[in-house]
């Protein structure tokens, strides 16, 4: 599996370089910034990755950046690190939506785990917007032909429900499967299930 | 407990009332106003019962000399029939005469006259007491000249306070009685205390002193009793007097026993006003130390509170500070390992050196839990308060201090509660250290006119707003950034750790902190703190 790239907000010179160097030899793309501002405003040119941002730094706190990421459409997955192992902070930092809380000094083992977590998140992610973007091509009879058909129902049960001819639902399934690019039933079913969250 | 360092209104005016009573002066203008009135009273009714006495001895008096005056119109009735029973005046009449003489005292001469008409008159029959004298038989034709038979005359009589009383009887002989004015008033009706004077028409017939004269004749002045004795014959007035004075008016003896009462319940009642003033007094100061020492006592508790969290402070910055460090070796370390491993140099002794970092770091990083642990032990003592009351106290007792630097130091409160979840002591320190960074700021500024606003309101959303604000020279913008950093201090003696605090525990209640200049200039704080939800306003409604 590939790795998302890493993005590190981290005021501590030290703690950038080091990290740099370590996620380095296992083959991780990582960009360090030292001030949050600067990050926020990079961010929207980025490539979607993972951040790894520390909790406390002058004038912005690591919460209150990955807000206003979120804010301006960076809703990537975020993993907040702290010296402090501040119960307080990390039911706040949950509640904000981030997928892990780490304690520095961060074990090696503990962080690859928790990026591999949070690339995967990203993958989702992509994907379900990717499927979303699709989805969103169909007219609304060819959604509900789709839902139907993710279901497992055959072209006989959907004409009957919708009282159409099964030869108008064939059409519908086969511009389905030409806007969606597969003609396979189970990729319908996935793309139904993730494309059509609200 | 609430803290008001005003005292009560209304207080120093009753101080002032009662020190107005405790004065001598009051005290004697009281007793004599007292004495002035008991006078009055004493005075108004002892003269009416004076007036009385005078008035019911004049009346039984006049009633007295009426029937005597009386007697004699029918003394002149038997005389005068007798007189005319016998064509010579005889020994009878005479006798009769005598005998009036001696029953009646007053009646000093009963004389019968002839009247001859054009030469004069004569006496006929004449009896005298010793104090009368026989009658001038002229002077009686001349009285009785005109009337008819059987009607009588009122004469005056030459000696002094006598008068005459005279009948004609037909037309040749008429009757006279001498009678003494002095024993027709005297009796056992007249009281010793009584001047009396009998008048008549033409003037004063009879005058007497009183028999027993007043002891003092200070203040005397005379009631008297005026009314005509009941005759249609005899038209006299007779007139009561009593002297009255002052003893009599307001007895001695009374009024020294009431000016002695008077005056020693007054001073009763002034040692009582003392002794309640100097209760007063006692409790209002007893009241102060009360409050002295609640401050006091809120003071050493914030002190303490205060130690207690510096200590976890800068534990915990100096946790934060050495945990940096420690990420950079844990990290650097292992990545060593990695590229030692990569370069083929797996279990050589560079990567046990590695190895064994890698462990020291997490040894390091142990302890500095371990650390954190134990100063962040103290248990978060939430429930849910007014915000109000707690700035309130905090503004009570920072104004000693800021007043003392010559300081103003104002407060704007909401009138309803602002309820929050906190924990009391904790927030105060919070507010505390706030007023104590802004005095400092004005301070440093060299105002005069140096001023820390503290207000508190509703915030924008659900929550609540406490601004701290003064009128120095503001924060520069170079140290804005790192002011909340923990060991990070513009003071030259500052630990850096003040604000660090503050923020953590704001935090710790889900609120936040936040510092900016002034439009003015100055530095505003501003703490928001999350409202209580309703159901946890119950709950504090429960408490």
């Amino acid at each position: 599996m590939t790795m998302a790239p890493v993005y590190l907000v981290d005021d501590d010179e030290g703690v950038r370089s080091a990290l740099s160097l370590l996620l380095g030899t296992y083959g991780i793309r990582i960009e360090t910034f030292g001030d949050p501002t600067a990050f926020l405003a990079r961010a929207p040119k980025l490539k979607p990755g993972v951040l790894l941002l520390d909790l406390r730094m002058p004038a912005i706190t690591g919460l209150q950046l990955h807000e206003k990421l979120g804010a301006i459409g960076c809703d990537w997955p975020t993993i907040i690190c702290t010296g402090h192992g501040d119960v307080h902070a990390c039911r706040r930092a949950f509640k904000a939506g981030v997928v892990d809380f780490l304690t520095k000094p961060i074990d090696e083992q503990v962080l690859i785990e928790a990026l591999q977590q949070a690339s995967g998140a990203l993958d989702q992610q992509a994907e379900r917007a990717e499927a979303a973007q699709l989805v969103a091509q169909l007219t609304d009879r060819e959604r509900e032909v789709l839902d139907m058909v993710g279901r497992g129902w055959s072209t006989r049960e959907i004409a009957e429900t919708l009282t159409l001819s099964p030869r108008t639902v064939d059409t519908h399934r086969a511009n389905i499967a030409q806007k969606l690019g597969t003609t396979s039933v189970a990729e319908f079913a996935r793309l139904a299930l993730i494309g059509q969250a609200p | 407990m609430m803290l008001t360092p005003d005292p009560r209104p209304g207080s120093p005016s009753m101080h002032r009332r009662l020190t107005f009573l405790r004065s001598s002066a009051a005290l004697v203008g009281g007793w004599l106003l007292l004495l002035v009135a008991f006078g009055l009273y004493s005075a108004t009714s002892h003269r009416q019962v004076l007036e009385q006495d005078v008035s019911e001895s004049g009346r039984s008096l006049q009633r007295a000399i009426s029937q005597r005056v009386a007697q004699h119109d029918a003394h002149l009735t038997s005389l005068s029939a007798l007189g005319l029973a016998q064509a010579q005046p005889s020994q009878d009449f005479d006798l009769v005469a005598r005998s009036i003489l001696r029953f009646y005292p007053r009646i000093v001469a009963i004389d019968l006259i002839r009247l001859s008409p054009g030469e004069g008159a004569s006496v006929v029959s004449s009896a005298t007491s010793a104090d009368g004298s026989t009658v001038d038989p002229l002077a009686v034709a001349r009285a009785v000249e005109g009337l008819a038979s059987g009607k009588a005359a009122y004469g005056p009589d030459g000696k002094p306070g006598h008068y005459r009383l005279m009948k004609r009887m037909n037309d040749t002989l008429a009757v006279s009685l001498d009678i003494d004015g002095a024993k027709l008033v005297e009796g056992e009706e007249s009281p010793r205390w009584a001047s009396l004077t009998l008048s008549t028409g033409q003037g004063l017939l009879l005058g007497m002193p009183a028999r027993q004269l007043a002891a003092s004749s200070l203040f005397a002045r005379t009631v008297r009793f005026d009314a005509p004795i009941a005759s249609a014959t005899q038209p006299l007035r007779l007139s009561v007097g009593r002297q009255v004075t002052l003893p009599q008016l307001l007895p001695p003896l009374p009024f020294a026993l009431f000016a002695a009462i008077s005056l020693s319940g007054l001073a009763l009642v002034r040692s009582l006003l003392r002794h309640r003033q100097d209760a007063a007094l006692a409790r209002e100061a007893a009241e102060a130390a009360s409050r002295r020492e609640a401050l006091r006592q809120h003071e050493t508790k914030l002190a303490h509170a205060l130690r207690i969290n510096s200590m976890g402070e800068m534990a915990s910055g100096i946790a934060h500070e050495l945990t940096q460090p420690l990420t950079a070796l844990l990290s650097q370390s292992q990545a060593g390992r990695r590229i030692a491993a990569a370069s083929g140099l797996q279990d050589t002794p560079i990567d046990s050196v590695l190895a064994a970092n890698v462990l020291q770091a997490k040894r390091a990083a142990d302890i500095l839990v371990r650390l954190r642990a134990y100063v962040g032990k103290s248990a978060l003592e939430a429930g849910v308060h007014d915000l109000g009351r707690h700035v309130a106290d905090i503004v009570a007792l920072s104004r000693i201090d800021l007043d003392r630097r010559g300081i103003v130091l104002d407060v704007e409160l909401p009138e309803t509660p602002a309820l929050a979840r906190i924990d009391p002591v904790e927030i105060e320190q919070v507010i505390h250290n706030l007023i104590r960074n802004a005095a400092d700021a004005v301070e440093q500024a060299d105002r005069v006119d140096g001023r820390v606003l503290v207000s508190l309101r509703p915030g924008s959303e659900e929550n609540f707003e406490i601004v701290v604000a003064d009128n120095g020279t503001g924060i520069p913008a170079d140290i804005l950034p790192r002011l909340f950093e923990p060991f990070f201090s513009s003071k030259p003696d500052g630990m850096g750790l003040g604000l660090s605090l503050c923020e953590s525990i704001v935090e710790r209640f889900d609120g936040s902190i936040v510092a900016e200049n002034g439009v003015a200039g100055g530095a505003v704080f501003t703490v928001r703190l999350p409202a209580a939800r309703t159901a946890e306003r119950r709950e504090e409604a429960a408490e």
